[in-house]
């Protein structure tokens, strides 16, 4: 029995892990830092888009926001996945036990990397369509995290696929010079209560939340339009007085947005009306994205350029 | 002279008799005894029927399902739960997460069912925003066409409020307002 105890106080128990981040012209330096018989037995993998650190046991890292990678924490590993292509070298230092990876962006000025086809008709694609869009801030809600995995389809989730589109139209605004907030830039869990004090801290033009769909549509949801304001001293699941004035402008992004992707996609588009605490209590036009199930369509990165795409154009096709 | 008179009683008691028996009868025809409120539990000898709804497909389907007969309210809201959590039958696909337990049933002076189910409800579930929406309102329908008496129901999960089911409503409140929305 006590064995047993003493088993499960041990099984639990998690190893502090510092991550440190520093960054010089072209070069960034990313150090893991823990105690040495934790670091000893810590394996690394990397290529030139992602850094692997498995480590020997549980650990407890903490991310900070706003760094320019993502950094996926499981329960033994820290994924590191780099927005371009780079040369990764890495040392093991002692005193104290840490592991350093220096990141260089390959090329960058002087090598030109040969595209790949497909990569370049991509690229076109997103290139001979500028939309105006005239909203300027925006605020993007990547579904899950955390523990809350979401749907989960073989070896990925709901969680990382949203995280990456968040992140995919996040570097495609703010390519256009708009402003945009992630209310998730990592794989943490977060309250509905907690994203909804983060939406109207923002004073956001634009809500989006990105979540799966169990099927093979697209879903948009949009507020429930409210003929009557209600009277009821605590209406729980009615529309809040923050969002019942952007109501009819929700709706006309959602129908913009369906558009887009309808022409994009070529499939029927559903629409509904649900309580969905994010969209009612948003103080902005808010729309709730549901992508088809990964299982039905494969997220591969002329999909995610599509759908980008597409909500790009809606975007821009809302409030002309 | 004293059959006269016996035969003359049995008369009078024949008459009286059959002046009950007709008062009787006008008066149950004019003033029909008030009949009990239909009962959403239908009694068949021993066992009882419930009346129970799954999310299936994208929609609530309603099937009626045999249970032990059980007396009072709250035996008949652990009834209908326990049929509820079986999911289904024929292996209809369902977004009812798996291996749930009902940990108790409990109603408020305000007359809302409290529903504690155990961590799986909240754990398994796989599910969208509609998915999530149809789970909660068959779980509230299954519970009010079967109790009576109750105004509300509202779930908490291992004995605590949650915040959520899963990640897309709310599920701090009762239910009622929520599963009635739009739909």
């Amino acid at each position: 029995m006590a064995l047993l105890i003493t088993g499960s106080l041990w099984a639990e128990k998690k190893t502090d892990v510092v991550m440190k981040f520093s960054r010089q012209g072209d070069l960034m330096r990313i150090v893991f830092e823990a105690e040495d018989t934790f670091m000893k037995d810590t394996k690394s993998a990397t290529t030139p888009f992602q850094i692997k650190v498995e480590f020997p046991g549980p650990f407890l890292l903490p991310v900070e926001n706003n760094l320019p990678f993502e950094v996926i924490v499981t329960d033994r590993a820290a994924v590191i996945n780099l927005k371009e292509k780079n040369e990764v070298k890495y040392f093991t230092l002692s005193s104290p036990a840490r592991l350093v990876f220096d990141i260089q962006k390959k090329g960058a000025q002087t090598e030109k990397q040969p595209e790949k086809p497909g990569e370049k008709s991509l690229q076109k694609q997103t290139e001979k369509q500028p939309p105006t869009i005239i909203p300027k801030v925006f605020v993007i809600d990547a579904g899950h995290g955390g523990y809350d995995f979401g749907i989960t389809f073989g070896n990925t989730s709901e969680k990382e696929i949203s995280l990456r589109l968040a992140k995919e139209l996040n570097a495609a605004l703010s390519k256009k010079g708009k402003k945009v907030f992630l209310i998730r830039q990592a794989d943490q869990y977060l309250s509905l209560s907690e994203r909804i004090h983060f939406v109207n801290q923002k004073n956001a033009d634009i809500v989006i939340s990105l979540h799966a769909s169990a099927s093979g549509n697209f879903v948009l949801y949009s507020p429930k339009l409210e003929e009557q304001a209600s009277n009821e001293p605590v209406d729980l699941y009615g529309v809040s007085s923050k969002q019942r004035q952007y109501t009819a402008k929700s709706r006309a992004l959602s129908e913009s947005i369906e558009k887009a992707i309808k022409n994009q996609f070529k499939m029927n588009i559903q629409r509904r009306e649900l309580p969905i605490p994010l969209l009612d209590a948003a103080g902005a036009p808010a729309v709730f994205i549901e992508y088809p199930s990964p299982q039905l369509l494969t997220y591969d990165q002329q999909t995610k350029t599509r759908l980008i795409n597409a909500l790009l154009i809606g975007l821009a096709a809302y409030g002309q | 002279m004293n059959s006269k008179k016996a035969s003359g009683i049995v008369l009078i008691t024949l008459l009286f008799i059959g002046g009950i028996a007709g008062g009787y009868f006008y008066f149950s025809t004019l003033f029909p005894k008030e009949k009990a409120p239909e009962e959403t539990v239908r009694a068949a000898g021993e066992q009882f029927f419930l009346r129970v709804y799954y999310p299936v497909d994208n929609q609530i389907q309603i099937e009626e399902r045999r249970s032990p007969r059980r007396s009072g309210l709250m035996a008949v809201a652990e009834a209908t739960m326990e049929e509820y959590l079986k999911g289904p039958s024929g292996g209809k696909t369902t977004s009812l997460p798996k291996n749930a337990r009902l940990l108790g049933v409990y109603k408020g002076a305000d007359r809302i069912l409290y529903i504690d189910l155990s961590g799986e409800f909240r754990r398994n579930f796989q599910g969208d925003a509609f998915a999530e929406f149809l789970l909660l309102k068959s779980l509230y329908e299954s519970l009010i066409s079967n109790v009576e008496d109750i105004q509300d129901v509202k779930v908490l999960i291992d004995g605590k409020e949650a915040e959520t089911l899963g990640g897309h409503l709310y599920l701090l409140y009762p239910l009622k307002d929520i599963v009635t929305y739009g739909y």
